[in-house]
């Protein structure tokens, strides 16, 4: 299904995809893009166990991207079921494996939020908050997370 | 809905399911890239 093999098998081990062509019949693609309320392709959705969207990426990403966003999606259907230590793995993995992907800031934020959800530790946030002083410095997660610099 | 509406129908209740039923997630591409 998808040309690179690093993306087919992260999507044969996770998921079970489903593919909706543009030249499917116009009653499929019509019926099937307003229900997702989808505009535009490629999007790709991230729905979770009971069907629920999780996480959308719109439009062509290279591989290494493509693949970040796959696994910050993952680890967004495991945050908002509230297994955040699976959620922190996850989050973290995107960090590690992808740190020059645009997912990367926004794991390395979601990796502090985690551990402080699932350890109640708010000494998490403030070490996130320190982590964005040396990197992805100019990014928007970086501003969000600077309100914990005093956590 | 045509016959090729209620068979892609079919086909994605069926990969819910089975998303549902192993524990995973689904993945949805809409795509206008050639088959």
């Amino acid at each position: 299904m998808y040309p690179d093999e690093r993306v087919e098998r992260l999507v044969t081990f996770e998921f079970v995809p489903i593919r909706v062509h543009v030249r499917d019949a116009d009653d499929v693609y019509a019926h099937v893009s307003q229900r997702l309320n989808v505009q535009w392709t490629p999007t790709v959705l991230i729905l979770d166990e009971d069907g629920i969207e999780r996480h959308r990426v719109e439009g062509f990403l290279p591989v290494d991207d493509f693949l970040a966003q796959l696994k910050l999606g993952l680890a967004r259907v495991a945050f908002q079921r509230g297994a955040f230590d699976e959620a922190e793995r996850r989050f973290r993995q995107v960090v590690d494996e992808h740190p020059q992907s645009e997912a990367a800031p926004e794991a390395l934020y979601w990796i502090g939020v985690s551990r402080y959800k699932g350890q109640g530790d708010a000494s998490a946030l403030a070490e996130t908050a320190r982590a964005f002083s040396t990197r992805y410095t100019d990014s928007a997660w970086a501003k969000k997370a600077s309100v914990w610099r005093a956590a | 809905m045509t016959e090729n509406g209620i068979a892609w129908r079919r086909d994605a209740e069926r990969a819910l399911g089975e998303a549902k039923q192993h524990q995973k997630r689904a993945l949805v591409d809409f795509t206008a890239a050639p088959m």
